[in-house]
Formats: structure tokens, sequence, C-alpha cells
């Protein structure tokens, strides 16, 4: 290809895209076990930190990489993650905050992104016993947003289930997209079959849609009451008022 | 002896003086030691209060053993250059005249002015504006006249403005100084070396100074409006920067040059509406390349409730909690922020609306009293029918009474117990007394007063709705109206309908009975009706006042319809009872009618039960009536209680009387309240 086609091609794929939100659902957090009888003062647990897709798809498309920061007692603090699945295993004793900086692909953003996760490893309820079986999980979901994504990052994931895009405008045509990488070389970047994947937790958003569209059904019908109340003011003292004018 | 009179004080001499042993009572016309005649005298003859010069003490200065004289004598001062010797009285104490020098000499100061040599001058002093005679000249002016650069240039050879005269003298001197300083830091703390004279500045400061002493009067109001008016600019571009500095945060997360047009956009629309506020949070997080949906709702959120106080955040935080509903969602997707976002706006418009009811509410408890002084309508449902107590209406109940001669009657009526039964039926007797014919015999008359007074010239049928129980001193001041007038119908409209009944001979009249025309009744009829009329009346607005829940309006609607409901009823009861209908099957029909009737027109349980008692209450009172005073009897009586006999269904003629009586109380309420203002 020659220069202009190049750059002509580039410029397209780097054309920015207004009204289309991209939004990329994640769940990261950890799972920490207690190592029972192996447990040593300065490693009672093995956890493990993760950054997954929501529906654990493969986040590599977007994702080029994730760093660590962990605790500056740990050898190495900074630790980078360049392929999925982002995640991150240590044993250790202490719960700490790790701040979690994802770097995307040079079409998606250039800005990194940083997520703020608190190390997890006692269960909540003290009393209860500390189990080898069972880990303690802590998740939080939530979704990386894109206001306005190049065309070239849309054409690459158009089809991609990691993302949701929303209706594209009527009339849109994407450019075809481009192959950036023979996916048959790299390794399996989503976490569907994750040895961990049976505490993954599940977060539904039918619920809590349920719960809103009730507490606002409720408000609604307050308001309107107190409308109807603030009205029926308002009509007593225009009639009031009128006859006081005759 | 004018002091004491000033003074006010008695011309006697006081005790004070007389106490006093020592000194004997001539002391007091005696001038005491130390203090002049005159002065005493001034005093009235009283010690003063302030012991003055004690001429006791002054006198008693010891001649001492010196022995002093004044002496003519010669002096020099060292304050001057020229030795003259000038003469002045000195003390000499024992013929040794006083050494040192002239006393005054010491004030003889100068001050030090810095004196250059030609070789000095020549090496720091040089300056082309002035020349080194003029400089001489200056400074020996200067040295004559202490500094005082006025005078100075007013004796200076060529025409210099005090400001070049001093501008050269002290750069001399701090050039001289600098110059003979051993070090330059030991006299870097002197003042002229520190500040030195900046004669520029000083021409300003004196040109200032004497424009301000020049401004007229009216310079200064108007400098002191521009002033004004600067402050009151600067303090809003102060607010203006404020929020402007609210809106930073916002785009703190973005790139500092992109933070510049955030911040662009949000001085352009300084505007506290919420829908600015979201655009201008919408457009700040598109200019983020990428960012989480948590901290996008959470700009959002903080958008929205920017025009919030803290205490309206945290109350419509408490109502999510209430609602079951997280602060955070667990799960935000765009749908979940959105309706999370929408909910709390709408929990924001809740909580605003609350507070304006809240506030309508207490201006409307507190224009209820001052807005029915204006009103002739009893028209708001939100305001008590309160009655002011201004004097239209006593003169309004005074001229009724004054003009109704049965004002005595009323008010002896109401002074009767509230168990007073009231009449529902009566016999028809042929006797008749004369006495009572002459004002029956009006009574077709009066019937039409009747009307005319029952009903109250304001016959307008506004909607009346009393949501609210008319105040106890509205109704204590309408009492006697409401009362008179119930009376009135009673006495009138009462023996009307019991003549339904003694037309087919229910009811026999016996003592005081007359007819008039058709109808048989009897003298005492109509007062006791009226009685009756008044006291259930009465009973039925006490009971309204009392009541919890809302008192149905008074309408002449309701009542029309109630006294037709009467008539019809008490007709069938005399059709029925002058058919032969046995008489237990016309208790049955006139019971379920009675109830039906209730049913109706009232439908309360209060209703229901003061018809009960009515209607058991008053059969039974008509007992003693009949036993004591024979006024009537009933022929065909179906039960005898206490020797008497009485008819079973008048009770339920009664309990149809009550909802008549219940609607014409709560009607001639609601119409007399109000009419006296107008009246």
């Amino acid at each position: 290809m020659s220069k202009t086609e190049e750059n002509t091609e580039k410029k397209i794929l780097n054309k920015k895209l207004k009204d289309v939100e991209i939004s990329l659902p994640i769940v990261y957090g950890n799972i920490a076990f207690w190592l029972g009888k192996k447990a040593n003062e300065y490693q009672s647990h093995k956890w493990t930190v993760y950054v997954r897709g929501a529906t654990n798809e493969d986040l590599g498309v977007v994702i080029k990489r994730a760093v660590f920061q962990l605790h500056s007692s740990f050898n190495n603090p900074t630790r980078v993650i360049e392929a999925p699945p982002f995640e991150l295993s240590e044993a250790g004793w202490g719960e700490f905050e790790i701040a979690i900086t994802l770097y995307f692909h040079s079409d998606v953003c250039d800005k990194p992104l940083n997520l703020y996760h608190h190390l997890k490893l006692y269960p909540e309820d003290e009393s209860g016993s500390l189990s080898m079986k069972k880990p303690v999980v802590v998740e939080s979901y939530d979704e990386i947003v894109f206001p306005e994504p190049s065309e070239g990052f849309l054409a690459r994931i158009q089809s991609h289930p990691a993302v949701n895009l929303p209706r594209l405008p009527a009339g849109f045509t994407l450019p075809p997209p481009v192959p950036v990488e023979d996916t048959s070389k790299r390794k399996r970047g989503d976490t569907k079959d994750h040895p961990l994947s049976q505490w993954f937790m599940n977060f539904s958003e039918a619920d809590e849609l349920l719960q809103l569209a009730a507490a606002r059904q409720q408000v609604q019908a307050h308001i309107a009451k107190l409308r109807r109340q603030i009205s029926l003011i308002d009509g007593q003292n225009q009639q009031l008022k009128s006859p006081s004018d005759q | 002896m004018d002091a004491k009179d000033i003074l006010g004080l008695p011309k006697t001499p006081l005790p004070l003086t007389q106490e006093k042993k020592s000194q004997p009572k001539k002391d007091s016309q005696r001038k005491p030691d130390g203090i002049s005649r005159e002065v005493y005298a001034l005093t009235g003859g009283l010690a003063p209060l302030m012991p003055s010069i004690d001429v006791s003490q002054l006198k008693r200065r010891p001649p001492s053993d010196e022995k002093i004289t004044w002496q003519w004598l010669p002096f020099t001062s060292s304050a001057r250059k020229d030795n003259l010797q000038l003469y002045h009285w000195v003390r000499v104490v024992n013929g040794v005249p006083p050494t040192g020098d002239y006393s005054f000499a010491k004030y003889n100061k100068s001050v030090d002015v810095v004196k250059y040599t030609e070789e000095e001058y020549e090496k720091y002093l040089t300056d082309p504006m002035w020349t080194k005679e003029e400089t001489d000249q200056l400074f020996d002016l200067c040295e004559r006249f202490d500094l005082r650069f006025v005078v100075i240039a007013d004796r200076f050879t060529s025409s210099r403005s005090v400001e070049e005269l001093k501008d050269r003298y002290y750069s001399v001197s701090r050039a001289m100084l600098i110059a003979r300083a051993p070090s330059p830091g030991d006299v870097s703390g002197h003042p002229l070396v520190k500040e030195p004279y900046n004669s520029s500045q000083e021409t300003e400061r004196k040109r200032a100074l004497s424009l301000v002493l020049s401004h007229t009067k009216h310079q200064e109001r108007k400098d002191t409006q521009v002033l004004a008016e600067a402050k009151k600019i600067t303090e809003s571009r102060i607010t203006a920067l404020g929020t402007e500095e609210s809106a930073l945060p916002v785009a703190s997360n973005v790139d500092p040059d992109i933070a510049e047009i955030a911040l662009a956009s949000a001085s352009v629309a300084p505007s506290t509406s919420a829908m600015a506020d979201n655009a201008s949070t919408l457009a700040s997080l598109r200019m983020l390349r990428v960012y989480l949906r948590t901290y996008g709702l959470e700009q959002m959120v903080q958008a929205a409730s920017s025009s919030a106080g803290l205490r309206t955040i945290k109350r419509v935080e408490q109502t999510l909690q209430d609602l079951g509903v997280s602060l955070k969602p667990k799960v935000p997707t765009k749908a979940v922020c959105s309706e999370h976002l929408e909910l709390r706006k709408e929990i924001l418009t809740l909580l605003n609306l609350q507070k304006q009811l809240q506030y309508k509410e207490a201006e409307d408890s507190q224009m209820g009293y001052s807005c029915r002084s204006e009103k002739s309508l009893p028209s708001c449902p939100f305001l008590a029918p309160t009655r002011p107590p201004n004097s239209f209406d006593t003169e309004a109940i005074a001229i009724k009474l004054k003009a109704s001669s049965k004002a005595a009657l009323a008010l002896k009526m109401l002074t009767y117990p509230k168990g007073f039964r009231g009449r529902g039926e009566q016999t028809g007797r042929p006797e008749e007394n004369m006495q009572g014919l002459i004002a029956l015999r009006s009574s077709p008359c009066f019937l039409h007063s009747c009307p005319r007074y029952s009903n109250p010239k304001h016959l307008v049928s506004t909607p009346r709705c009393s949501l609210r129980k008319p105040s106890t001193s509205s109704l204590r001041s309408a009492l006697p109206s409401i009362s008179l007038s119930l009376f009135g119908s009673g006495f009138f409209l009462g023996p009307l309908i019991d003549g339904l009944h003694s037309r087919v001979n229910l009811v026999v009249y016996q003592n005081g009975s007359i007819d008039i025309g058709p109808l048989h009744t009897n003298i005492w009829v109509p007062p006791l009706l009226g009685l009756f009329y008044c006291s259930v009346g009465l009973l039925q607005l006490f009971l309204d006042q009392r009541a919890p829940s809302k008192v149905p309006e008074g309408s002449l609607e309701k009542t029309a319809i109630a006294l037709v409901a009467l008539l019809l009823f008490i007709e069938l009861s005399a059709e029925m009872y002058r058919a032969g209908i046995a008489d237990n099957i016309e208790a049955y029909i006139l019971f379920a009618l009675a109830e039906l009737i209730w049913f109706s027109l009232d439908r309360t349980w209060i209703g229901f039960t003061l018809a009960s008692i009515i209607g058991l209450c008053c059969p039974l009172a008509e007992i003693p009536i009949m036993k004591l005073f024979h006024l009537w009897y009933y022929p065909q009586a179906n039960i005898e209680i206490l020797g008497q006999g009485l008819v079973t269904w008048t009770a339920t003629c009664y309990f149809v009387y009550t909802p008549f009586l219940i609607s014409l109380s709560r009607w001639l309420r609601a119409m007399i309240t109000p009419p006296n203002k107008s009246a």
C-alpha cells in the first residue's frame, strides 16, 4: 500500500464517532483461599485479583494490558499482565488496596483507566470459621464507557460478544473489520473455563431494574398525590381571591 | 446664700456644723481658716467637699534658715553665639547666685545637616541638574532654616520646587552617608538608605491631595456612588468565580487542555438549572476518552443534586434506603444507571413538593384568620369559618334580639338542659285558649315571615364546604342567632307538621288546645316544638364541633329534601293510621322506612345514634307532660309506659325528624355565620 493510502486509512480508522457509545462490561475483584494448615505468618491466604468480562468473554480485544499495583511489601509491587486473562495470583496475609490500571489498544483509547479494589481475605462475619474449601469472593461490576469511539475500534469489535454496542444510527456503514491479530495464535483470553469460574458471581441487571422501577412508581404516585393536594389549595386560594376582588 | 437657694438646701445651718463641740457656736459665723471669706460665703456657710488649700500648710512653710534675696543679674546663654549679655531676676540663696547655663538653652536643637568637602562633591555629588553653588546655597539654607523646605524654597534664589530641593538634599545626604560609611551594611538600616526620596511620587501625592481638597460636594457624592458600584461589581465577579470553581472538579479528571474547554463551557452557562448541569456534565464526560460508568453516574448524580443542599441530599439517600434501593447500583449497566438517576431526580421533586405543600398549608392557616374578615361567603374549605370578633356581629345579633319579642324566651330556652325533649306529636283538642288564638291567628302571616326570618337575605347558595370544623368561638358568637332561628322554625313549622298527625286524631289535645282553621293544636305546642328543634339542632352542632372527621356541608337542598322526607313520612304514618292499619304492621313499615330515610339522608353512625336517642327519649319525655299537664293524649295507644299510653311508632317519627333537624341546624349555622358580616 502506498503511504497516502495508509494515511487515509488511518484517518478513517481514527475518525471519532459521536452518538455512538461503546460500553464494555467488566467485573473485577478477588478470590482468596485460606491456606489452612499450610498457612504461616506471612502467607495465610492465597488470593487472585483479576479483571474479567462480565460474561466471561475475552477482554483482549479492548484491553492491551493491565497493571496491578500491589502493596509495597511485595516484591515487584508493579505487576504487568500483558495478555488476557488479566489476573494475578499471590499469597499473603494482609488486606490492602490494589490499583489496577488498564491500558487499551491504540485505536481504542490512549489514556489508561484506573480501578481500585480493596483486597479482601477474611469473610465479613468475623465469627465465621475460616474454611479452606470456601473462598472469600469480592467482585464489583462496572462498565467501561467509550463515548466517542474511533471507527476502527468500532469496526474491529462490532460483532465481538465482549462489548455492548448500542444500535448504530441509520445509514451507518462501517468499514470492513481489519483483522488485528491471528486469533488462533493467541491463547484463549476468555474466562469461561477458568478454574475459578465456579466462584464467579452473577450480576443480573433485571433484578435491579425491577427494584428501581418499583421504587420509581411509588415515588411517582406520591408526587401525583402531592401535586393534587397543592393544586387543590391553590384552587381554593384562587376562589378566595376572586370574590374578594368584586 | 443664693447657692443654697440653687441647691435647694434649708437656710438654717446644718447640724453638721453644730455638732462640732470643739468649735463654739459662733464658728458658723466666723470664717474658718484656710478658706477665704468670699469662697465661704459662696458655699453658704458650709465647709466645701474638697478641702481647699490648707492655709495652715501654706503658712507652715517654715521660714528657712536660708536667706533668699532676689537680684537683678546678667546672664548669657550657650545657645547664642554672640555672647549677648542680658539681665534678669535671679533668686539668690545666701548670697550665692545660681550657676549653670541658662535654663532654656537646652531647647536650642538644630538639625545635623550634612557637610561635604569639595573633593567629596566632585566625587559623589555632581548632578547635571544642580550646580555646586546652588547645592551649597541649598545646604546653607537648610542649615539656617532647619530643613524647613517651604521657607527654603521661598528663599532660594532660582525658583525650584520644594520637591526638587528636597530631592537634591536627600540624595546628597544619602550619597554622603553611603560614601562615608565604612561598609554598606552599616548604613543599610538607615531610613534614608532604605527608602530614598521619590520626588515624582511626592509631586503626585501632593497633586492628589490638592485635588481631593478641591472636591466639591457634588463630586464627593459621585465618587461614593462609583465606589459602591465598583464594590458590587467586584462582589458579583467573586460569586461568578465561585460558581466556576465549583464546576472545576467535574473537569478535574480531564487533561489540562480539555479542562480549559470544560471550564469555558461551565463559565459560559453558569445557570443552576438541572438541565444545564446535566448537559455540562454530559459534555465533560464525553470529553473523557474513557470512563467508568460508576464514575459517570456519580458525576450525573452530583450534577442533579447541585441545587440541593447537603440536608436534602441526605434525605434523598434516606428515601432511597427506605425504598430498598442501594445508593450505588450493584449492576451499573446503562439502563440501570439511567433509571437510578431518574429515581433520584424524582425523589428530589417529591421532597420539593412536600416542602411546597407544607409551606402552603402554613400560609393557609395563617391566612385563615385574616382572610375571613374580608369575605362575606364561606367558600373556602381550608379556612375555618372563624368569626373575628368585630362589632358588626354583635350589632346584628342585638338588632335581631331586640326586634324579636321571643328573644327572652329563646334565651331562657338556651339555658334549659339539652336533654329536654322536644315535641313530635300533638293531640288535637277542641278546647281553645283565647290567649293563644290571637298569637296563632297571626301565624299565617308569621308563616310568611318565618321563612324570611329563618332564611336571611343573603340566600346565595354558594358551594359551601366546611372541611374544617367551625371554631368554637365562631359557634359561640353565632349561637344566639342559630338557636333563635331554630326555635323560630320549630315554633312555626313544628305545629304545622304536627298538624298532620293531629288531623287524623292520632294525638288529641287537652289543656290549652286550640283550633286554627283546620289546624288542631295546642298553645304549648309551638314553644315546645321550638325548644325541640333548638335543642336537637344545637346538640348536633356541638357534636359537629367535636367530630374527629369531616363534617358534611349544610346546604339548603339537603334541608329541603330532609323536610320533604319528613313530611311524607309523617303524612304516610297519618294515612296509615287513619286507614286503620294494624299498629304492629304500621310500626314495622315505619321502622323500615325510617331506616331507609336515615340511610339516604344521613348515613353516619353518629346521626343514627342521635336519631335513635331522640326516637327513644322524646316519646318517654312526653310522658310527664301528658301525665302532669294533660296537654294531650293518644287515643289509640298501643303501649303503656309508666301509666301512660303511647304509640310505639311515634319513635320512628322522631327518628326521621332527626336528619331534618341535623340538616337544618347545619344549614342555619352555615348561613348565619357569614351573613352577619354583610348585615
